[in-house]
């Protein structure tokens, strides 16, 4: 470099700073203002291989962030997010809210004969999306270290095939565990142990939020457009004397036919009308809405919310589902709950199981 | 007076050997269309406040007097599934009736009113051309709104117009004529994440980041306690936060109930075993000395910890990321300080291939739980600027390599060759010369091999007067510098391949760390990536 270039490069850099430091004074920002982003990975042969979610994710948060840790805080089966920023709210908890829709398999490594940690052993989960690997990695990313328990997502499948290349290069296959489950693997020791860890759930502010109504409070009277036709009262779907499983769900939600298709078989062998749906939907578009049911198999009574009825119970909320009711012989509401996971199955079938006093 | 952004551009060309040179265009002329450019700008960044905030009064600002303008696009159609997540539609664009600022504001009126909410709404220039002797500006701006539709489901509207600036009379660019295309939306089915902070007892709060003082802060995922739940230790500007998970969705910070000192120049915490007990111990990397607090849960039965720095080797006078693995196979986790230097203070010597950094660190684990630096021994006391590594078997030869991500400059591929490393990153294809600031390992394919994303700088400025030194062609090193985060599939016996335009585009911004995670458990692993350099009061951007 000719020293004349080196001499205007210095000045350059130190006129850079100053410049940068008396425009922060002033409030200006410096690459400020950024969305953290998420790119969801679209499967094996899609072109593009991602697709950028970060505007409608909730995860991209503009505050200059800096490490983020993958963990699932609440051992529901999916992972949340620790955010990590520079400056004002310098931590953000995300709890993921889709995750446990789809199956999962969690794998907890023990090491032996290069560190307990067992960092660095590379996990292989075959599936019929193929065969993912994670690294057990002691610290990745920026300023971060993640979960060390391996979570792999399987999607409808129940099982996964497991293989462990241990850091010493020594490899393990395992053989096919059943998901929805921790495994506990531990170097040179054959198989692995089922781990049974606490399950628990981190706050939902959809939840909390959730509806004009609340528990205790009695279901809203009304009448609803039936999905096949004809018009309907509250009182004659709903019952009193026996215990009744309310699904508010809509066509346009991507979870609610998961929970739907569980729904569907629960209803078999239950009383009539233990399970009913009500959709927020367009009373005058019920295509969508036929279709989704028949798509999930839901063959329990259905209809269709009316505006008023939508007011009702969400008031000034916004419109979230799915939120499933249970509802007692009463009439009165018992528990509410958002979204959907595997694990609430038991909880559904013991409340119409029980019987009021 | 240059403007901070061209005179980043000048460093650069001054600095860097390797290109081209001289640059095709005259500094003053790259001032000026700069200058111009930033103005605009930053009148755009004004609206795009106002068209947030609904303050449609400060909505004429952006404008000359008796400009032409489009109306905002209109929601007009759905287009189906865009994605399992999300929904698109079409917005319409343009405008069959002449009109001018009036009708814009209108159109404002209209997005608020057809909204359910509007959190973020953004104006850019992405490109700019100086025309009719200086007179005007011709800018491709690029826009964006983000916010929730009527039933209250997350909307992402993007979209490109065309705009024709001129100074007013005091010297400031507004725009004198707005074509808006069409554009089109993503309209989430589902709420898939909440922020919960607060209420899970993880808050915290910082005041506004001070450029000579600050310091980057990291955070690290273990069960402390080992009662099933994971934990999370946080650095800030005093003691660590340790948040304990309490199972029932919420933490208690007990940082200062469990023996850590105050480190206010602590960036990564590390939780790692380094004595084989059975609990987690904690390093800390810093700026200034680092910190090994030996986690007594075992053998006393009581989560707590001891600082034992005073036994290992702990001169090492800057760190930022650290990472473990047993890198000389004896059986112990050793740790690896990625050591960058004090920017600020001292610049790098080269803005492409920078190597004053100071030298990273290896902190290899003596089994007593001690530490001694043997970076040197071992080859891996790079100086480039490193911020970040990551550890990963990639030969399959049982020994951890190490892969660098170096800001300024070029990363590194170290390989483990029994005592010494050896950087093989020219030969494997991942050099992948930028701004690096965070590496991780995963699988983009399913293959069963791992393979590497790399977070980079990409920057809408950057990019803009690159275009301007070196039209659609520029030289790859400088197209590199602003382009943004890479992918790099593993070919077992040949290296990597790039797989980043594959990935469809991965320019997170001020890209930080962040990686691979399957949010939405399909069995293919996403991307995350935190983004942002420096917020200031005002959203204008220097």
């Amino acid at each position: 470099m000719l020293a004349a270039q080196a001499g205007v490069e210095k000045a350059g850099r130190s006129a850079l700073l100053n410049e940068q430091e008396e425009l922060m004074g002033l409030g200006f920002s410096f690459s400020g203002y950024e969305r953290n982003r998420l790119y969801r990975h679209r499967g094996r042969d899609s072109s593009p291989l991602y697709i950028d979610l970060s505007g409608v994710s909730g995860v991209d948060d503009i505050g200059d962030g800096r490490g983020v840790l993958f963990a699932d805080f609440d051992n529901d089966g999916d992972s949340d997010l620790f955010v990590t920023n520079l400056q004002r709210r310098t931590h953000l908890l995300y709890r993921n809210n889709v995750g446990q829709s789809a199956h999962w398999i969690r794998i907890d490594l023990e090491g032996r004969r290069r560190g307990r940690d067992a960092f660095g052993a590379a996990v292989r989960v075959s599936s019929s999306a193929g065969t993912q690997t994670r690294v057990l990695a002691g610290g990745s990313g920026f300023l971060s270290q993640h979960d060390p328990r391996l979570l792999f997502g399987l999607g409808v499948d129940e099982e996964a095939r497991v293989e462990i290349t241990w850091p010493s290069g020594s490899v393990a296959s395992v053989g096919v565990l059943k998901a929805d489950r921790t495994w506990r693997i531990v170097e040179d020791e054959p198989g692995a142990e089922l781990l049974d860890l606490p399950a628990g759930t981190l706050p939902d502010p959809v939840a909390d939020r959730l509806l004009a109504i609340k528990v205790g409070d009695r279901l809203p009277g009304g009448r609803f457009r039936g999905v096949a036709g004809g018009s309907t009262d509250l009182s004659e779907l709903l019952p009193a004397g026996s215990r009744h499983i309310v699904n508010l769900w809509a066509s346009w939600c991507r979870i609610c036919p998961r929970e739907m298709r569980y729904l569907a078989t629960l209803a078999r062998g239950q009383g009539r009308n233990a399970i009913v749906g009500i959709s927020i939907d367009d009373p005058n578009d019920l295509d969508k809405v036929r279709w989704r049911l028949h798509e999930a198999g839901a063959d329990y009574p259905a209809v269709v919310a009316s505006e008023e009825y939508i007011a009702r119970l969400f008031g000034s909320v916004a419109v979230r589902v799915p939120i499933t009711l249970l509802v007692a012989a009463d009439g009165t509401i018992a528990e509410i709950h958002s979204g959907w996971r595997p694990s609430k199955a038991a909880r559904l079938e013991r409340f119409l199981q029980a019987s009021d006093r | 007076m240059i403007g901070p952004v061209a005179l980043s551009a000048l460093c650069l060309l001054a600095a860097v050997d390797t290109l081209p040179s001289p640059a095709p265009i005259d500094p003053r002329e790259l001032d000026r269309q700069e200058q111009a450019t930033e103005s605009l700008a930053n009148a755009l960044l004004d609206l795009s406040v106002a068209l947030r905030d609904g303050e449609f009064g400060l909505l004429g600002r952006a404008f000359l007097p008796g400009a032409s303008v489009d109306r905002l696009p209109l929601p007009e159609g759905e287009l189906g599934e865009a994605d399992p997540w999300a929904d698109r539609r079409i917005w319409a664009g343009g405008s069959e009736e002449a009109g001018g600022v009036e009708l814009f504001i209108r159109s404002a009126r209209d997005w608020h009113r057809d909204m359910g909410a509007i959190d973020d709404v953004r104006f850019k220039v992405k490109s700019s051309s100086l025309i009719e002797g200086g007179t005007k500006l011709k800018a491709r701006i690029h826009y964006s709104l983000i916010g929730r539709s009527p039933d209250s489901r997350r909307e992402w509207l993007r979209g490109w117009a065309d705009g024709l600036a001129a100074a007013n009379a005091e010297g400031d660019w507004r725009i004198d004529e707005l074509r808006m295309e069409s554009a089109s939306s993503l309209r989430a089915n589902a709420e898939l994440f909440s922020e919960i902070g607060a209420p899970a007892g993880v808050a915290d709060d910082l005041p506004p980041f001070r450029w000579t003082e600050g310091v980057e802060h990291g955070a690290a995922a273990g069960d402390l306690d080992r009662n099933g739940w994971i934990d999370i230790v946080a650095t800030g500007p005093g003691r660590p936060h340790v948040y304990l998970n309490q199972g029932d969705g919420t933490f208690a910070d007990k940082g200062a109930l469990l023996g850590l000192q105050d480190h206010p120049r602590a960036t990564a915490p590390l939780l790692l075993d380094w004595d084989n007990d059975g609990d987690l111990d904690l390093f800390l990397s810093a700026l200034g000395p680092v910190q090994f607090y030996e986690n007594r849960l075992v053998p006393e039965g009581a989560l707590a910890f001891r600082n034992t720095s005073d036994r290992s080797d702990t001169a090492a006078p800057i760190g930022y990321s650290a990472i473990s693995t047993d890198v000389d196979r004896d059986g112990y986790a050793d740790i690896y300080v990625a050591s960058y230097n004090r920017y600020a203070r001292v610049f790098p010597d080269d803005w492409a291939r920078a190597e004053n950094g100071t030298p990273n660190l290896l902190f290899v684990n003596r089994g007593d739980g001690t530490f001694a630096d043997r970076s040197r021994e071992w080859g891996v006391d790079d100086r480039r600027w490193t911020y970040a590594g990551a550890f990963a078997d990639l030969n399959e030869d049982g020994a951890p390599d190490l892969y660098l991500a170096n800001d300024f400059g070029e990363n590194a591929l170290f390989l483990n060759r029994g005592k010494r490393y050896e950087d093989v990153a020219a030969d494997w294809g991942v050099i992948d010369r930028g701004s690096g600031m965070g590496a991780a390992f995963g699988d983009i394919d399913n293959d069963g091999v791992l393979d590497l994303h790399v977070t980079n700088m990409s920057s809408t400025a950057g990019k803009r007067i690159i275009a301007r030194l070196y039209g659609s062609a520029p030289p790859p090193l400088l197209e590199k510098l602003a382009a943004g985060n890479s992918l790099y599939r593993r070919v077992p016996g040949a290296g990597f391949e790039n797989w980043t335009k594959r990935s469809g585009g991965l320019a997170a911004g001020w890209a930080w760390g962040g990686g691979f995670f399957d949010f939405d458990n399909d069995g293919w692993q996403d991307l995350y990536t935190p983004a942002g350099f420096v917020s200031g009061a005002s959203m204008h951007d220097t």
